[in-house]
Parts: C-alpha cells; structure tokens; sequence
C-alpha cells in the first residue's frame, strides 16, 4: 500500500519522455533496490573509473585571466560549482578531488608552462589510473567564435600547443575527450562577457559528460552553442 | 579573273582572225577590248562558303577583341548623369568581361538582340499536344514524340510549381531535323555518297593510328567476358563494379583534366549529348558542380543516373565521376534533339509571400524587423558548394526559429533559387530576401529532429536532473543527498536568463518537489542513513549559503533538502547530482580508491597539501616548482599495443644488456595486459637508488643504463 502509493506519483510526469532504457531502471520496482547493496549496480550507465578534468594554462599572476587561460577559469569555476576544493600539488599540477555524482573527478591546473602542460598531465593520469577516454581537456580553442562551447569525444591539436604536449605525453594517443572554449581569432575586447556566460553553461555540460558520458545531450549541447549567437 | 592583255596599236584594229564566240554572249572587258574573257561567275564549293563563313566570324570577333579598348573609347553620346564614370574601367586582359569593364546598358544594343516580351496565357492541354509544349505540376517540359521520357531545360532546376503565365509563346526549343548546319542561303546539298562506318566502341580503331583521336577500351571487364551488344539500361551497365575496380578508375578520372561543369541551370538537356561525347573516348565522365545545383546534391546524382544511364561511382561535395557502363556502345546510345537556345522561364508563383501562412501580417512584420538584426549563420560565396547548407539550416533551426543567410555577391536570380530549394528540402517558409540575405522561418508545425523532444539547451540540465537520478541510486545504505542546490541554482538562474522554456522548466520542477513531498512519508529508513543524510545535508548548507538564492527556490531547496532520506529508498526523478565533499567520501568506492592513492601521494612525498591562504596563483606556481625539484618522478603514461611497445622498446635497444630488456619488455607486456600501471609500480619507479626491479619502464632503464 505505501509502496502502491511511492508508485503512483511517477507515472505523474509523463510530459518527460526519456530513452528507453531509462525508463525502464525508472519502472523496476524500487524493492530490488532497497536490498541491492552491490557497488556498481547499475554500472550499464554510469561508469565509476574516475575521469581527470585538465585545465590547460599559464601559471602566475601575470596571466591570469588572459585569453589562453580561460581554462584555469573554467576549472576554478567547477571547483566553485562542484565544491572541489584544489587544494593539493602534485606532479607540477594544483589538483583537487571530489566527485560529481557517483563518479570521482580530479580537477586539475597544471602549474608548467603551456607548452609544457603535457608533463603534468601525463604523470598524473598514469599515477591516478585514469583511463584514457576520461582525461577531459579544457582550453581555449580560436577556430571558435567567442563563448561557443564544443566537446568534443577525440581530436587534433590545432596546433594548440598545449594539447600538443598534453599528446606527446600521453604516448602519443589523440582519443581524449576535449573541451574547447572559443575565442575568436583575432582576439576582441568584449570577450570576456561572453566567456563568463559561456563558464556557467559550461559547468552544466561537464557534469552532464562526467556522469552520462557521450550521448545526445552533449549532441545537443554542442549544436545549441554552435548556434547560441544566431537566435534573436 | 585573268584576263588577257592586249597591246593595241591604237591605229589600228586588226581584224579578228578566229571569231569564237557568238554575237550575243555577254562579255566584260576591263579596258574596252574586243578579245575579252567570257564572264563566268566563279561558283564556290559548299564547303568553301561554310568556310568562309565560319572564318569570318571568327576573325570578327578576334578583331573586336583586339580592339575592345579602342571602341571602349568612342562611346555614343547617351545621356549620362552626374557622377557617371565616362567609360567603364578597362579590362587588364583585353576581351575578359569583369564586373568593372562591362560596357553600360544604355549602349545601343541591336534590335535583334532585344526581346520582346509579350506575356501569354498558359495554354490547355490540347493546345500542348499540338505545340509539344507541356506546362505541368513540374513546371515546363516539352513532348517530343517516341522520347523515352519528357524533355525539360534543366531537369534539376525546374521548379516543381506550375508556371502561372508564360512570357512568349510557347515553342519547343528544339530546331528543325533537316537543318544541322549553319544557313547559307542555298539549297542543301544532295547527301555525300561517302559511306563512314558509325563509331562502334567494341571496334576500337588500331592504336596509334593518325588522325584518330584517342578512344579508351570498352568495359572494365570481369575476367572471362567481353563485351556484349546489348540494349537496355541494366545489361549496358553489366555486373556492379567491384571495389578494386572502382578504385582504379576513380584513380584514373583523378588525373584526367577533361571535365563537364554544371552551373545555376544544372543538368541541361544537352549537357546529356555533352555526356555521351565524353564517354565516346573515356569510361569515366567527371562533373564538377559549382552554385545553386549543390544545394541539392540528391536530387542532381538522381537525375543524372536515371537521365544518362550511367552509374555514379564516386560523389564528394559538388564532384561526381560517372561510370559509362560495361557495355556501352557509341553505335547505340539514344539520340537526343539538341535544343538550340535557352527558352525563357515563365513566370512562377511568387516564393515569398507578405503574410505567409500561419502568420498575422503583425507577427510577420515583427519577424522581419527581427531577423534585419540576426546574425547570419553563414555567407555564400558566388560559385561556392553549398551542401551543407541543409544540414546547417535544419540545425540552425533547433536554436531559433528565424534563420538568416547571407548572400552578398551573388545573383540575384541564384539566391532566390537557393530559397526556393530551401523551402522544399528543410521545410520552411520564407519570410524576406532584403539586403541579399535570405530570412526563414521554420514554420508552425515544426519537429525537432534530435533524439528528446525537448528543444531548449536549457532543460538539459532539467533532464540530466532527472538521468543524474537513475543514475545514482543508493548503494551501502549510503546517505545521498537528494538536492544540489548548488545546480539548482545555477539551471535556474540560467533559465531565468534565457526567453525560452522558462515556464515549462519551472514548472517541472515544482511537479518534482511536490512528488518528493508525497513520498517523504511513505517509506521509513534506517536512523543511520537519517542521521548521515541530515549530516550531508548540513554540510551541503554550509558550502553553498553564499550562492544566490530566489525566495521561491530556497523554498523548494528546503523541500527537497528535507525529503533527501527519500531517495535512498527509490529512484525518484526528482532527486539531483549528488554532490559529496570530502568529509562525505565515503560514498562511492571508487571515490575511496582515488583518495586513497591521494593519501599515498601526500605520504610519498609526491603531493603537498596547500592551505587555503595559499591560492594565489604565484604562489601556486612557486611551490608547485619547488615540489618538482624535491619530489621523485612520477609514472609515465603508457597507452600503446603490445606489439608497437614491443617495437619501440626494440628501437630504445642501448645493446649493452639485452636480456634485461627482453625481460622488460616481457614484464610490460604483462602489465599491459591489465592495462593500468599500478600504483605500486608508481612508487617502485619513484625511488631511483633502489636497485631496478622488474616492473621498471624500458625509459627508466635506458636513462639508468646510460
């Protein structure tokens, strides 16, 4: 009877269509779930290896809050959002771990010069076992207009010359996932206006990524910044 | 005209000693004398008129190019008002029309060059029987008796509406059968008795032999077989190619620099006898596709198969190669009436009209002021391939449901085809053409093709709210708390920012809450897992009392913060991401493992924990430098295959102690096959005075070795 009555209000929100599959974890009865007390479950959505957010920059104050650095910022604002405190040095990086959901994330701002920013990387993806499909690389993409988010699952350089090393330190491997923020090239004034929104967004999607991994919502993320500055 | 001189003695008129002619024959002389020439008019050939003809045309024009810049001067004297450059500018290249040397319009053009448009009714079906021209549904095509299908200027570009007026009468562009040479103003001659074999392509002419222009062989033909005569569509285009040889001849066609373009009128019923000319000499015909026909590249491979016959065998962007068929014989292709000129295209129903459908002229006023200040999503070049100018739109579309195209430098006639062909393929409704852009709408009934209904970026993260849910069920009795509202905050403050999807977004929220509040009662719970959520949420208060909170919100934060306890029972959609800070770590195993190595770390002296007045950035970076030079070095990352890390540890090989390597490599590949490097391994590696075990990097020993 209680358990009729949890039911009943779920099949209340039916404006909300989900995937299949989703529905049906949704339907099980939730009495299997009280018992099952196994880790990872349900591990067929999410997968628990722990990803490695890397924000790639200039270290020191004198670049703080250029263009290039917008990843520094964007992994200060997931820290802020996510409650990830960074508050560790390790392997010439400022890391800090938390989780977002179920999933361990290990945010990171590594402390070497771009073009160095593989050495930091490399070493602490190996020492923290992250796989190589869940190092996700945050950094300032100029083939983008400004503010225009893309993630992207595998990808070239760009002649990047952080991800350049940030690849040659990986053994050589392209298949990470990237997070390119756009500033346009050449640089404009009021960037930074649009980079601010663009971070907020920005948070969303990385949580979204982390937890759900590629599927159509990042599609539709991508598709609704592509187009973010043509709609009126 | 030779004629003979004479020397007269003007004395004398000596008598005619051989008199030959009669008295009445017609006789010229140049000076007067009596032993002149008979007249006869020098007849010329037939092929010495045509000759003549065409030479004079040619050395007409070539003299008219030559002398372009001397005509450019002598202008008429038109009326030209204030302002008007006295001569267009001067082409660099003599002869070559740019948009800066075309001479103005006033410029006396001939009479017969003017048209003159009379505007014509559309006649009834019985009337086109007799004329052969049909105006249908799928504009204007012309019947011409036993064709094997209707003929039709363009059979891409023909707009599929029927034309509302014709603008002459309407004829069928196709000349005369008994006229295919140029008028000379005689009676044709009788037909030449010399018999020339017809071109068969199964009998090629001896290689090397002059004056023959060269043929490629018939086929590809798959071993065994040989060429066939045959008639219809299939058999000539004999079995499906296979893939080698389709490589082969894409290959081929690459370099050959023979080519058809295809323009704004797309495929045009005689480009079909150019196709055939093409493949009279080679297998493979290249079209290259520039302007308005990219848009639809379908229909264009479609129309060219079904037209031609022929196969496509490689398509990219505005580039097809067309496959000839095995057995294609020049002897038997179909003989198509050329058309002689360009008939003009009869008026059409207008693409946009002032109050489209679905629109009040007020929304529809409203949506042109808003799109003059729309950012288009892309700029067209003139002769540019635009096939992804669909896709690109239909996206664009999911975003807003206004769509601006620019179009500047184009035609004017070429960018309003692109509308059109718009309209039908995404489907939409054309709302303005100023300022050479193109402005759409998407329509009223408009579905968004990606996978979940919803349209807005903004309620993914109401639907990740709901996914983060399932996705998070309770395990070990674990306390997870139910509200982020930390995420909350920020989707709300999004969606309060944005027009779109604002209502719905609240709305479900609100319907979440009230379902987490029915269920607070319902099931009961361990005290511990109260106790560790209320913990949890405690902490939760704290991290996040500094985030901006609307009255309403905090309300429901509260709600749902309350009924946290809940969602360790069952997976409600409304519960959120979870967010655990590191005095609650104990909630996922995986978190455990990673925080455990952190320990690790900070005990190997790899790490250092800063403190939190430490964050500033040089400070950051000073220790971080002062770490790297105390600390021992960290693992590298290895993601290679066995057998590349095989050959590269080969090519490291220092030659001094290879069956160490050997044994390295062996151990590696052991590694690899768990495919992490432990973390064991990591400190082994880290201590560089400790002898060199087993598990060290191929790296590592080189660097010891060396």
């Amino acid at each position: 009877s209680m358990l009729c009555t949890v039911s009943a209000p779920k099949t209340s929100i039916p404006p909300f269509p989900k995937s299949p599959s989703f529905r049906r974890t949704h339907l099980t009865p939730t009495r299997l779930r009280v018992s099952a007390s196994l880790p990872g479950s349900d591990g067929a959505k999410v997968e628990y290896t722990p990803w490695l957010v890397v924000g790639l920059g200039n270290p020191g104050n004198k670049y703080h809050g250029t263009r290039h650095n917008v990843g520094f910022e964007m992994i200060d604002r997931i820290s802020q959002e996510t409650g990830i405190p960074m508050n560790t040095i390790q392997s010439k990086a400022l890391i800090g771990i938390g989780s977002i959901g179920e999933v361990p994330v290990l945010l990171a701002k590594p402390q070497a010069y771009m073009n160095f920013s593989g050495e930091a990387v490399g070493p602490l993806a190996a020492y923290y076992q992250v796989p190589l499909r869940h190092i996700l690389l945050v950094y300032d993409e100029m083939s983008l207009p400004n503010g225009v988010l893309r993630i992207q699952p595998k990808g070239g350089h760009g002649f990047h010359n952080g991800v350049k090393s940030v690849m040659q330190h990986l053994d050589g491997c392209r298949e990470f996932p990237r997070f390119c923020i756009g500033v346009g090239n050449p640089p404009e004034d009021a960037m930074i206006i649009f980079v601010d929104a663009a971070l907020e967004q920005g948070v969303d999607a990385v949580r979204t990524l982390v937890i759900n991994g590629f599927d159509s919502r990042i599609t539709r993320f991508n598709l609704g910044q592509k187009y973010k500055y043509h709609k009126v | 005209m030779a004629l003979k001189t004479l020397i007269q003695f003007p004395i004398f008129a000596p008598p005619d000693p051989h008199p030959r002619h009669s008295a009445t024959e017609i006789r010229f002389s140049r000076w007067n004398n009596a032993n002149a020439e008979k007249f006869t008019r020098r007849e010329r050939t037939q092929k010495q008129i045509e000759d003549q003809l065409r030479f004079h045309k040619r050395f007409d024009s070539a003299n008219r190019i030559a002398n372009i810049h001397e005509n450019a001067t002598a202008t008429t004297t038109t009326f030209k008002s204030t302002g008007t450059p006295s001569t267009p500018s001067n082409p660099s290249i003599p002869g070559k029309s740019s948009k800066y040397s075309k001479n103005p319009r006033n410029g006396n053009p001939h009479p017969a060059f003017q048209r003159i448009l009379k505007s014509q009714k559309v006649p009834n079906d019985d009337v086109a029987a007799e004329t052969g021209v049909k105006i249908g549904e799928n504009g204007v095509s012309y019947l011409v008796p036993e064709a094997p299908f209707e003929f039709q200027y363009s059979y891409t570009e023909t707009p599929k509406a029927k034309p509302l007026r014709l603008r002459e009468p309407p004829v069928a562009p196709f000349g005369p059968s008994t006229m295919p040479r140029p008028w000379t103003g005689r009676k044709p001659l009788p037909p030449s008795k010399k018999e020339l074999p017809p071109f068969d392509s199964f009998q090629l002419p001896p290689p090397h032999k002059k004056g023959v222009k060269p043929v490629q062989a018939p086929g590809p033909f798959l071993p065994g077989s040989g060429p066939k005569y045959v008639r219809s569509r299939e058999e000539l285009l004999g079995e499906p190619l296979s893939k080698e040889e389709v490589d082969e001849l894409v290959k081929g066609t690459k370099k050959s620099k023979r080519q058809l373009n295809m323009g704004r009128d797309g495929l045009t019923h005689n480009m079909l006898d150019n196709i055939h000319a093409l493949w009279k000499r080679r297998r493979v015909c290249k079209i290259k596709c520039k302007g308005v026909c990219t848009v639809d590249m379908e229909n264009v491979r479609e129309q060219l198969e079904e037209k031609t016959g022929g196969k496509i065998i490689y398509s990219q962007g505005g580039v097809v190669y067309l496959f000839r068929g095995r057995n294609y014989n020049y002897r038997t292709r179909p003989h198509y009436p050329l058309m002689l000129w360009r008939p003009i295209t009869p008026v059409y129903p207008r693409l946009i009209q002032q109050i489209p459908e679905g629109l009040t002229l007020d929304e529809a006023s409203e949506m042109r002021k808003k799109g003059r200040k729309l950012t288009p999503i892309c700029k067209l070049g003139k002769n540019g391939v635009y096939c992804d100018l669909v896709k690109n739109v239909r996206e664009a579309f999911e975003a807003c449901e206004l769509v601006r195209v620019n179009c500047q430098g184009m035609n004017g006639s070429d960018y309003r085809k692109i509308g059109a062909k718009l309209k039908e393929l995404v489907p939409c409704v054309l709302i303005s053409f100023e300022h050479e852009h193109i402005l759409m709408w998407r329509g009223l009934d408009w579905k968004s093709s990606l996978p979940e209904p919803i349209e807005d970026p903004e309620d993914v993260t109401i639907d990740e709210l709901d996914d983060a849910v399932n996705v998070t069920p309770p395990l070990e009795g674990q306390a997870l708390s139910v509200s982020c509202p930390a995420s909350l905050n920020t989707s709300m403050s999004r969606l309060g920012s944005e027009d779109l999807g604002v209502e719905g977004g609240k709305d479900l929220i609100e319907e979440r809450g009230r379902d987490l509040l029915s269920d607070t009662g319902c099931v009961g719970e361990d005290p511990d897992a109260l106790t560790k959520s209320l913990e949890s949420t405690k902490i939760f208060d704290s991290t996040y009392s500094d985030d901006d909170d609307t009255g309403t919100l905090s309300v429901r934060c509260e709600q749902l913060r309350g009924s946290s306890d809940d969602t360790k029972i069952h997976t409600e959609p409304t519960s959120v991401v979870s967010h655990v800070s590191k005095s609650s770590s104990v909630c996922s195993p995986s978190t455990d493992g990673v925080l455990l190595l952190w320990k690790q770390a900070v005990e190997g002296g790899h790490a250092v924990v800063l403190d939190d007045y430490c964050l500033d950035s040089d400070t950051v970076y000073e220790k971080a430098v002062a770490l790297a030079q105390t600390a021992p070095s960290g693992p590298v990352f290895r993601h290679r295959p066995k057998k590349v890390a095989a050959k590269r540890s080969e090519i490291q090989e220092t030659g001094e102690s290879q069956a160490k390597e050997i044994v390295n490599v062996s151990e590696r590949k052991s590694d690899r096959s768990s495919s992490r490097i432990h973390s064991k391994r990591g400190f082994s590696e880290g201590y560089l005075n400790v002898v060199p075990r087993r598990s060290l990097g191929v790296d590592e020993l080189a660097k010891l070795l060396a």
